[in-house]
């Protein structure tokens, strides 16, 4: 093919991918894709929660700065103008007032849910001390509420319901809606629509509930502050995407600086930059040919790691002599520049073939990038070029103690061995096991997150206890019975307070037998002529009663089905619900818990249907199997680079020379990092793959067998070029006050650096004929 | 059968209240007699407001009797009322048992004889709120804050009047049918409260010293 077209081909090819991401290209921002397969029931409890749970999509927000009346007044105006709007599922500033629908629902059901319902309860004796005791209340203010229901109601069942559902003493309240005990906060909650955890989704809330303030407070007094994980989640997006922003600005100068040092000349600059965008540019269309969308983690991650590509150009750059046409030079390099390549590319070949979607995703745009990047170097790069540039010739580089450090192999593998001793002793000190630490949230913020939750009375998230089973009315009947166990604990003073489905669903059994302890009708009748004497009823006073327990007799049992609608079902959601063939329900917690005490009382059921979760222990657990998962992807990928490069090398001692200094950088990084006292975590484990990536084309530029001392100064250029640009750009990113920024900065510096001073130990001797110019 | 119960009923409120009606215009006729007010004087809305409005505080005794449809009598309790503006409302019962009900903003703090309390929002109670607010208003002679809840009626001179409120509002109509409060000049003497189902609530104020 001609050049020209070449380039018009080419140019083609870009215009599709640009057209396919200008209609098609949509930036994924649920997290749930980089979540790990869960395998125990904790894990899949947790995902499930996280995914779907109300729990993480609940936004607080707090309104401070003003006397009560106007927060309080600000509360209700936003709390309106949030209801409405369909980016919440459900905006509220005071407990929702229960409707008519669901009171009658409960009333008229108070017979199945009634948790304190015991056949003595009808007994004349009792009776009567229930009606004379609600009498005397009546006659007081006390009384209010059970005045309204003592002709239908008069063993107060329904007034035992609405207690024990509201045991826990209610949210401080001022001129009706949710305040701080110092009455110097409003809280507002609402739960944000989202599928899945989607950062866009929350962030477009956190907008919306920003703008409609700011509309409504005019006078700036008061100040709004957001908590909960959809605040933080955006938050710390929001925070990474600035640094990002701020740094790579940054970085961007400064490598455009030492280039210019280096090539004199603007346009090479960009034109350094081509093989790298169009690498972006295909991988980004692929993916979304390939998956639908593209997640932001792939796009950003999958830049930092086909970053690498930089150096393409730079080669090509460096390598051309005086009055020679790009293309030539390109010829010589290419057979070094393509191993690099493929042996890269080939590496995370081994990831497309796991089965987390996030790492393939980010394994197809890493091959996709760096592929494109080397075939625009080889073929598109140097026509573009021409001689355009070349009034600069780039130095050549001798001053450095190459010869010196070729000939110190043998401190380096003295270092290598001190180094691996290290790592062996430390290996428990490796890993960050609690992903906490890498949260980017301030820790001012979790403060106060944590004192908003407990103003709120939200259940502790320290510990829930799951039951899990194949059917509704199994889990219910499992739930009843752990329920009692903590009824129990209750009693005893030991735990605060509980929630479980059961106290709004009981089990059909329950509900059945809560029927037979009604008496009959007959006896019902009797036993209040008996209860009446004494008491200023009249005759026919409990009609409505003796009519009620009858109907109750017959009524249709309680399912899920039944609750649809009315305020039950939105508790019942938080504590109960069905994935595939299995169902869920989880018991809550009031105020603090102690694990072994809740171990205990689970102890007795089989431990995969009944559970204890620590969702913060669970949640490491997931990560790390995790990493430990990709770590077995990257050892595949590392496996395939060594044969790759042993195909390609055809010796065993060339494929170590190559490998040697890069696994000694690898090493020396981690053992630098642990010093440091940072313990390795994925973000680590991705910046290695990039080092990886660098240090094979280095090691393979300096490895190139019959290089001429001509070559090998321009070769340095090269290197000392590329590596110099990779450090500035990540030195950069290592001052970030962002922890997953500064683990890929530092990672990156003083990887990148060792791979070059390694490899230039492990370097080739050049011949001695300079046949050159 | 619940209709027939509530429309005999309805009879019965009706004879109370003109037993009520009778009782005043009867004390009233009593005063004249004496020589007490020998001038009849006319009086509206806002002035009977004013005057309410003038007592910054209140202190009285009461009694109570509860009338449920479901009773042959009336539940009887007795006690004493207290009221400052703009919003402190306390009722203390003696009798039979003993219990503080305090009325801050928005806020009802019951409390028994071992004071325990429990504090509750106004709002989650629409009838408590209801008469609450509407005795507030009184005490307080907000004339706008109660013609935006209630339809007022009010009769009688200043010596002898009755105000008659019925609320507005739908919703409040479905828990209280209406209360009625008598009262001589800016003292209030007796308030009757209606709920729709029928039960009925009348508190005598015994004396009023300020």
């Amino acid at each position: 093919m001609k050049p020209r077209t070449k380039i018009i081909f080419w140019i083609g090819i870009l215009f599709i991918a640009f057209l396919i991401i200008i209609f098609r290209a949509r930036v994924e921002t649920d997290i749930s894709l980089f979540l790990p397969q869960s395998s125990s029931p904790q894990e899949q409890f947790l995902i499930n929660q996280f995914r779907h749970g109300p729990g993480s999509k609940l936004l607080i927000i707090s309104l401070q700065g003003a006397d009560s009346k106007t927060l309080a007044r600000l509360s209700n105006s936003l709390t309106l103008k949030l209801k409405n709007d369909s980016a919440f599922i459900k905006v509220l500033n005071s407990e929702a007032s229960v409707t008519d629908q669901t009171e009658n629902f409960i009333f008229s059901n108070r017979y199945l849910l009634s948790p304190t319902l015991y056949r003595e309860d009808f007994s004349p004796q009792s009776l009567h001390y229930t009606l004379s005791e609600t009498l005397d209340r009546i006659a007081l203010s006390r009384g209010f509420l059970e005045k309204r229901y003592l002709d239908r109601d008069p063993s107060g069942e329904f007034i035992s319901i609405l207690r024990s559902w509201t045991e826990t003493p209610l949210l401080n309240k001022k001129h009706g809606v949710w305040f701080s005990m110092d009455g110097k906060h409003a809280f507002l909650v609402s739960e944000i629509f989202s599928e899945g955890f989607n950062l866009n989704q929350f962030e477009n809330a956190i907008h919306i509930i920003d703008d409609s303030f700011k509309e409504l407070e005019q006078n700036n007094s008061v100040s709004l502050h957001m908590v909960g994980p959809p605040a933080f989640a955006v938050a710390s997006r929001e925070s990474i995407r600035r640094d990002a922003t701020r740094l790579s600005i940054i970085a961007t100068c400064l490598v455009i600086g030492i280039l210019y040092l280096f090539f004199r000349s603007i346009t090479l600059i960009f034109l350094c930059l081509i093989p790298l965008l169009c690498g972006v540019l295909i991988s980004i269309s692929a993916i979304v040919l390939i998956f639908g969308s593209i997640h932001g983690i792939t796009l950003a991650f999958g830049i930092v790691i086909i970053g690498v590509a930089i150096d393409y150009p730079l080669h090509l750059f460096s390598h051309i002599k005086v009055n020679e046409h790009p293309s030539d030079a390109m010829d010589r390099i290419w057979p070094t520049l393509r191993l690099g390549v493929l042996t890269t590319a080939l590496g995370f070949v081994s990831m497309i073939f796991s089965n987390f979607d996030g790492l393939i995703q980010l394994a197809t745009f890493t091959v996709c990038g760096l592929v494109t990047a080397a075939l625009v170097t080889r073929h598109i790069l140097p026509h573009i070029t021409g001689f355009s540039f070349l009034e600069y010739l780039p130095p050549r580089i001798e001053v450095l103690p190459v010869e010196f450090l070729m000939k110190s192999k043998f401190i380096f593998y003295i270092f290598l061995a001190g180094i691996i001793t290290f790592l062996v002793f430390q290996r428990s000190e490796l890993w960050e096991n609690d992903i906490a630490q890498l949260s980017p949230v301030p820790s001012l913020q979790l403060a106060l997150d944590r004192q908003i939750r407990q103003e709120l009375n939200l259940p502790n998230v320290s510990y829930w206890v799951i039951v899990k089973g194949k059917s509704e009315q199994s889990v219910l009947r499992l739930t009843e019975s752990v329920a009692e166990k903590f009824q129990a604990l209750k009693n005893q003073g030991e735990i605060s307070g509980f929630d479980a489905v059961t106290k709004y669903l009981p089990s059909l059994e329950k509900q059945a037998k809560r029927i037979e302890t009604l008496p009959s009708i007959d006896q019902l009748k009797e036993n209040l002529r008996i209860a009446k004497k004494g008491l200023p009823f009249r005759e026919n006073a409990f009609e409505g009663f003796i009519q009620e327990v009858s109907n109750a007799k017959k009524s249709k049992l309680l399912t899920s089905e039944q609750l649809r609608g009315t305020l039950l079902e939105a508790r019942i959601n938080k504590l109960f619900y069905r994935q595939e063939n299995l169902w869920f329900s989880l018991i809550t917690f009031k105020g603090s818990v102690d694990e072994k005490l809740l171990a205990r009382a689970t102890s007795s059921f089989p431990s995969n249907s009944v559970f204890v979760l620590e969702p913060r222990k669970t949640s490491n657990i997931l990560i790390n199997r995790y990493r430990d998962r990709a770590l077995l992807f990257f050892g595949w990928g590392f496996l395939i680079i060594v044969l790759t490069l042993r195909v390609a090398l055809r010796q065993w001692v060339a494929v170590g020379r190559v490998l040697i200094p890069i696994l000694g950088s690898v090493l020396t990084v981690t053992a630098v990092l642990i010093t440091a006292k940072i313990p390795l975590s994925l973000f680590h484990l991705v910046s290695l793959l990039l080092v990886i990536g660098l240090g094979i084309d280095y090691a393979l530029f300096l490895n190139h067998k019959l290089i001429l001392k001509q070559e090998r100064s321009k070769t340095l250029h090269a290197l000392i070029v590329c590596n110099l640009s990779t450090v500035t750009v990540f030195g950069t990113l290592a001052f970030s006050t962002t922890p997953v920024l500064r683990a890929i900065g530092t990672t990156v510096v003083i990887g990148a650096f060792l791979c070059l001073l390694f490899s230039l130990i492990f370097a080739s001797k050049p011949k001695m004929i300079d046949n050159s110019v | 059968m619940k209709k027939e119960l509530n429309t005999s009923f309805y009879a019965l409120r009706i004879v109370i209240f003109i037993g009520i009606f009778f009782f005043h215009s009867a004390e009233a006729f009593d005063d004249n007699l004496l020589g007490r007010s020998n001038q009849t004087c006319t009086l509206d809305l806002p002035e009977l407001m004013v005057s309410l409005a003038g007592k910054k505080e209140r202190s009285a005794q009461f009694k109570e009797e509860k009338f449920l449809k479901i009773l042959n009598k009336p539940l009887r309790s007795e006690g004493i009322l207290r009221f400052r503006a703009p919003d402190y409302l306390e009722k203390i019962t003696t009798k039979p048992k003993k219990e503080r009900l305090v009325l801050k903003s928005e806020f009802v703090t019951i409390s028994d004889q071992q004071d325990k309390s429990q504090t509750f929002s106004l709002d989650d109670y629409p009838p408590l709120k209801e008469l609450l607010n509407g005795i507030r208003f009184i005490l307080l002679g907000n004339l706008d804050a109660l013609t935006e809840y209630y339809d007022l009626d009010l009769k009688g001179n200043c010596n002898q009047w009755s105000l008659i409120l019925i609320p507005i509002s739908a919703s409040a109509l479905e828990i209280m049918d209406r209360f009625i409060i008598l009262g001589r000049e800016e003292n209030i003497q007796k308030i009757t409260w209606v709920e729709s189902n029928g039960d009925f609530t009348i508190m005598t104020i015994e004396k009023e010293s300020s």
